[in-house]
């Protein structure tokens, strides 16, 4: 963040003040309380939380390879299935992808028109050579190529109407001098979109969840969650204001909870409101951000939803206040393992199992990231800021100002769609070979056959959270299980030797 | 992320961009053969989070609706102080008299916007001129060396004594305020904590203030971080309180002001969650003093803005907080909401570990029991306590 | 917690059949919340000779149901074996109130306990869809509690402050044996009522000290509450049915608006106000509502 002189110069003062005291101070925060002091306002922040432990390298999937020699031509496990399917629970429709993984939920608004371009355009170009990929629109409404992709969209629009859509799509190439950009071939959609209902309600048109492939109920993200949308002011340009219904250059905070959920029986009735209006065609997904798992999760399996969405606290997002984004929620890993309790749970006392799909976000930037989440019980997996870094992002992390150096979600940079294009082609089809060698390499025919069997744990911690055995063969509870019997056996104080013993072992794990 | 961190994963994702085809390592393998980061060097309460409200609880919006961080301090006969954000300003920090008034003027300017935070100091700042009259709580404090005799206070009216516990004297100090103030009287526990706590408040003062970044350097804390601390500090206050009538109303007990790493707002919410009731808060302090090192140091007046200024925007993201847990007080926050990802701090705290809602030692101790119920054995509570001893490494 | 509703006859001079009322109240409501229910009737003056105790018994996890009839002399006793027994778990402790609930759906209660039959004055019912606390016939709604008979809570919301509160209701002898926060109203109300019994007094009390959205419904032997937290943050609204020459004259309250439909209470149709109790007293020929 290009910080004025000013501000780095307090910075440098309390940083020399902190250093000669005798009191602790977190010297790598000190620039939030610059930022206070500099305009009183809660200090803002992008993408997502440091976690100073995230589990996923300290699981290891037992025997694969991403890739198997030097000169591999990548053709070994081309016949690895690794489709996904969303709805058919409550749902007459289904969404079929070809990858397990999807583009999570970015706002036009939180991300400039170039990048949504972009991802618009290569995921055109993938599903033309057979990856189809689902995309989400993110909270801050639908672009006009995106609802009217395909000639049945248009056939319910009148002639005045369609005017003003393409009018509007003008306007929006202009703005972004893309001038050049061929508008016709834009309005074309190959790929599956789901649409984000969120509390702020930014859309106009019903053709938003009518057009829409699979609607997704946010209900809260990871980076914030009991925190609504925030867009900042530098950032609602008229054209964002326009799509989204809101005054220019005012900070959007959408409500941190939507007025008419607030509680389950809420939802239940949000949900058969939604499903009348689709005709109980499209499905319908609530997300939520990893807190509460059990609880939120076996709310979402009463309330007639096809799919839930669980958002690790190291979520990446536009905007969020600081603090807020580093302290609340829990990570991805840990929460796969409530989840899939509360499904098993809710289905033990049924004997049916249905269609009712997991899909997990959160900071997974790379197959073998994908690979553990499935593995450990999710169907589907939303990647963000890895289609960001696939477009040249530099994790700057300054989102939310009007200023990003990859020109991603600032106005001053230019972004190269052409390139832009490739590199999020490449990064699919490449994750997409990589997990067809992990799941061939361990010996699956399908990605979705990985099971927690295929995983160990490097480290005491996650062995006792994920359940999962260590390294050397042994579980959390071995250590346990033989000191109880040393002390059922001995009945008196431990000896000396079995507490070396124990740490030179658990030495040897770390 | 940190920067190790990010590098790796540019690195990654930028080769499957250019190529589109497969690597030989992945992101996971890369940080695994990273050297090892001095764990001592990260601070345990990074790897303690809290638990928002979304679903099963819903969010309160601090924008929009009323938020209260009021609290009150002193016991039943002391004549009370009401905040109304919970942080009173310490420093452990050298400062001179100009920085000092620079908070003053400050913590006035706050006050007159109906944010009332309370002041910890030796110094009193002079305020016969009119406009420099003390709008906020002043608790005074008393050097150990002092003598008994109230009266140099009668002039300056604190509002509240902080008194440093050191030794038997401390306590005649004690009782002999407590008969004459009748103020809250807080006492700086920091020197000999643990001990001693039951008898200071048997002699009727109104709080403790435990400041963990001395705790910690003592022998008895050696190793340990501010979460003992502060489950320890919390712990003893409710110990003193079981079974006592003067229990069936919160405002009557008595106040636990934690102060050392406590400096920024998401530590403030942590530590009020494990049980702090005020936060001793430094910050403001070293803003004021933060002038020092300036070339061109600035005027009194400016520093109190750059104080008044920081502390509004504190306010906000203390507001913030509770609300996305779904609390409309901040002193309902407790430590039911916190997960930890260290079994450190699960053992420090009695922090559960995420994914769950056990701690690290109750999870140990329902192995215990399903692997003896298992072999038909039973293990009485002294032998589980070995096991479990055994476990976390005493 | 999810659906709540009571009923509260005008003139209760004689009973009605009020179970019937609740059975379609929340038969209307069923399709939102299906995880367990319960309802608790009062009746004028049946039994005045013993207390009720109904508790379940845990068994390898199933939840057995078994009602106790203790005539004063032996109720402390029976009391106190009770509460140290730690598979049992008591559901109601009752003279004059007939608390019945479940896992389930209302039907299903109908058929074990045959509510639509119980007669009575007035009587509050509840649709659970759980929040925080498991599934199971302890953690259905109403609550009732020890410390004083003929008391019974139905709850929609959740009270976050509930660790807070149950320490200081227990730091203070009293005894709750679910891990439900709904019972911590219950509690914390006949804890007020026995210090001043003035039942305004006591919810204001709890609005205060309570944190998180609600609205619940208390019922004591001459009187039903509809409370609504400070923020208003969960519906609750009340109509009146003013009767024919089949059947008398009524309150009813509720969630949902549609509840109050299905038993034509769709007069004076009023939401109270959040952070104001609403009384509704039952005297012996009028019905007083207070503020």
């Amino acid at each position: 963040m290009p910080y004025s002189k000013d501000i780095l110069e307090l910075k440098r003062h309390l940083l020399r003040a902190a250093e000669s005291s005798n009191s602790y101070f977190d010297l790598t925060k000190l620039i939030v309380d610059v930022r206070k002091i500099n305009d009183s306002e809660i200090p803002y922040s992008g993408l997502g939380a440091r976690s100073p432990n995230d589990y996923f390298p300290s699981i290891k999937i037992i025997g694969s390879t991403l890739r198997s020699k030097e000169n591999d031509d990548f053709t070994t496990y081309k016949n690895i299935d690794t489709k996904f399917t969303l709805g058919g629970r409550y749902s007459t429709n289904l969404i079929t992808s070809d990858v397990p993984f999807f583009v999570s939920g970015m706002s036009y608004g939180s991300l400039k028109l170039p990048a949504k371009i972009a991802l618009h355009l290569a995921l055109n170009r993938l599903a033309k050579e057979g990856i189809k990929v689902i995309m989400n629109t993110g909270e801050g409404g639908a672009l006009p190529w995106e609802l009217y992709g395909s000639e049945e969209s248009w056939s319910n629009v009148s002639k005045k109407r369609h005017e003003n859509i393409l009018s509007y799509a003008d306007r929006l190439l202009k703005e972004h001098h893309l001038e050049s950009t061929d508008r016709d071939s834009l309005f074309c959609r190959l790929y599956p979109l789901i649409t984000q209902y969120a509390s702020g309600r930014f859309w106009k048109d019903p053709s938003y969840l009518l057009n829409a492939d699979g609607i997704e109920i946010k209900i809260g993200q990871g980076a914030k969650i009991g925190h609504g949308g925030l867009l900042p002011g530098p950032k609602v340009t008229d054209l964002v204001a326009e799509n989204r219904g809101i005054p220019s250059y005012k900070a959007a905070h959408s409500p941190s909870r939507h007025l008419d959920i607030l509680g389950p029986e809420d939802l239940v009735a949000k949900i058969l409101e939604l499903r009348e209006i689709t005709d109980w065609r499209t499905p319908i997904i609530v997300k939520v951000g990893c807190s509460r798992v059990y609880d939120d999760i076996e709310i979402i399996l009463k309330s007639y939803a096809d799919a839930a969405s669980i958002d690790g606290f190291v979520g990446g997002t536009g905007a969020a206040p600081w603090e807020l984004r580093d302290i609340i929620g829990i990570n991805t890993i840990p929460s796969l393992k409530p989840a899939r309790e509360a499904i098993a749970n809710y289905y033990s006392t049924d004997n049916k199992r249905d269609e009712f799909r997991l899909i997990v976000h959160g900071s997974v930037w790379d197959s073998e990231r994908i690979a553990k989440c499935i593995a450990l019980g999710a169907n589907g997996v939303g990647i963000g800021t890895g289609f960001l870094l696939s477009m040249g992002c530099t994790l700057v992390q300054d989102c939310y100002t009007n200023v990003c150096p990859a020109g991603l979600t600032g106005s001053y940079e230019k972004l190269d769609i052409q390139t832009s294009v490739n590199g999020i082609v490449n990064y699919v089809k490449g994750t997409l070979l990589e997990l067809k060698n992990i799941a061939g390499s361990v010996g699956r025919q399908s990605i979705h056959d990985l099971r927690r069997e295929d995983l160990i744990a490097t480290d005491e911690l996650t062995s006792l959270i994920c359940e999962l055995p260590l390294v050397n063969g042994r579980t959390f509870k071995d250590p346990i299980k033989e000191m109880v019997k040393t002390v059922i056996d001995n009945r008196k104080n431990l000896k000396e030797h079995q507490v070396d013993e124990y740490w030179r072992m658990k030495k040897k794990v770390e | 992320m940190n920067d190790a961190d990010k590098f790796i994963i540019r690195k990654a994702v930028l080769e499957l961009a250019k190529t589109g085809t497969p690597r030989f390592t992945s992101i996971d393998d890369d940080v695994r053969n990273l050297p090892k980061v001095n764990s001592k060097a990260t601070n345990l309460w990074d790897y303690v989070t809290a638990i928002g409200a979304q679903l099963s609880r819903p969010p309160y919006d601090p924008y929009r609706e009323t938020i209260s961080l009021n609290i009150t301090i002193g016991r039943k006969k002391s004549r009370r102080v009401c905040l109304n954000i919970p942080l009173i300003i310490y420093g452990n920090i050298a400062i001179n008299y100009s920085s000092l008034e620079a908070v003053h003027l400050a913590l006035n300017r706050l006050a007159e916007k109906g944010n009332v935070l309370g002041l910890i100091s030796e110094i009193e700042i002079n305020t016969t001129k009119d406009n420099n009259k003390r709008k906020y709580p002043l608790f005074k404090k008393v050097p150990f060396y002092r003598n008994d005799s109230l009266d140099e206070y009668q002039n300056s009216c604190p509002e509240g004594l902080v008194l440093e516990y050191k030794d038997q004297a401390s306590l005649r100090m004690l009782q002999n305020f407590r008969k004459e103030f009748d103020g809250p009287i807080l006492v700086d526990v920091s020197e000999v904590f643990p001990l001693y706590t039951k008898t200071i408040l048997e002699e009727g003062a109104d709080g403790i203030i435990v400041d963990t970044d001395k705790v910690t350097k003592n022998e008895r804390y050696k190793g340990k971080h501010a979460i003992a601390v502060i489950y320890d500090a919390r712990n003893a206050i409710n110990d003193y309180y079981k079974g006592r009538e003067e229990n069936d109303n919160d405002d009557n007990i008595a106040t636990l002001v934690i102060a050392g790493d406590v400096n920024s707002a998401g530590k403030i919410v942590k530590a009020a969650a494990v049980g702090a009731n005020v936060i001793g808060y430094s910050t403001s302090m070293l803003i004021a003093r933060s002038n020092m090192y300036s070339e061109k140091p600035s005027d009194v007046s400016s520093i109190a803005d750059n104080v008044f200024r920081h502390m509004l925007g504190t306010k906000g993201e203390i507001k913030g907080i509770p609300a996305a847990l779904g609390y409309s007080d901040f002193h309902n926050l407790s430590a039911s909401d916190l997960r930890t990802s260290s079994i450190d701090a699960s053992l420090q705290g009695n922090i559960p570990l995420e994914g769950g809602d056990r701690t690290y030692k109750e999870m140990v101790e329902e192995i215990v029991n399903e692997y003896a119920s298992e072999k038909g054995i039973t293990l009485n509570s002294l032998e589980t306590q070995q096991v479990l001893r055994f476990m976390v490494g005493e | 917690m999810c659906g709540i509703c009571a009923v509260i006859m005008e003139n209760s001079n004689k009973d009605f059949p009020i179970g019937c009322l609740l059975f379609k109240m929340m038969e209307s409501q069923q399709i939102r919340a299906q995880d367990s229910t319960g309802v608790a009737i009062f009746n004028n003056g049946s039994n005045k000779e013993f207390y009720k105790i109904d508790y379940f018994k845990k068994n390898n996890g199933k939840y057995n149901p078994v009602t106790e009839k203790v005539p004063q002399e032996r109720l402390d006793k029976v009391l106190y074996e009770l509460s140290q027994d730690s598979n049992v778990v008591i559901s109601s402790f009752a003279k004059e109130m007939n608390l019945v609930k479940d896992t389930g759906l209302v039907r299903d209660l109908d058929a074990k306990y045959k509510i639509r039959s119980i007669e009575g004055t007035h009587g509050i019912g509840h649709l659970r869809i759980a929040t925080s606390s498991r599934v199971t016939p302890d953690n259905a709604h109403p609550f009732s509690t020890i410390v004083m008979p003929d008391i019974a809570v139905v709850h929609n919301g959740e009270i976050t402050n509930y660790s807070k509160l149950r320490s200081l209701l227990e730091l203070q002898g009293y005894r709750l044996f679910t891990r439900c926060d709904s019972e911590v109203i219950a509690v914390f109300i006949a804890d007020q009522l026995l210090r001043h019994g003035d039942l305004e007094k006591a919810n204001n009390e709890f609005i205060k000290k309570a944190d998180g959205p609600f609205t619940y419904i208390v019922a004591t032997p001459d009187s039903l509450a509809l409370v609504r937290d400070r923020f208003g943050a969960r519906k609750g609204i009340f109509g009146y049915n003013p009767g024919n020459r089949n059947y008398p004259s009524f309150w009813a309250m509720a969630t949902d608006l549609s509840a109050l439909d299905s038993v034509g209470a769709t007069l004076y149709v009023e939401t109270p106000q959040p952070g104001k109790p609403k009384i509704f007293y039952k005297k012996m020929k009028i019905t007083t509502i207070s503020n």
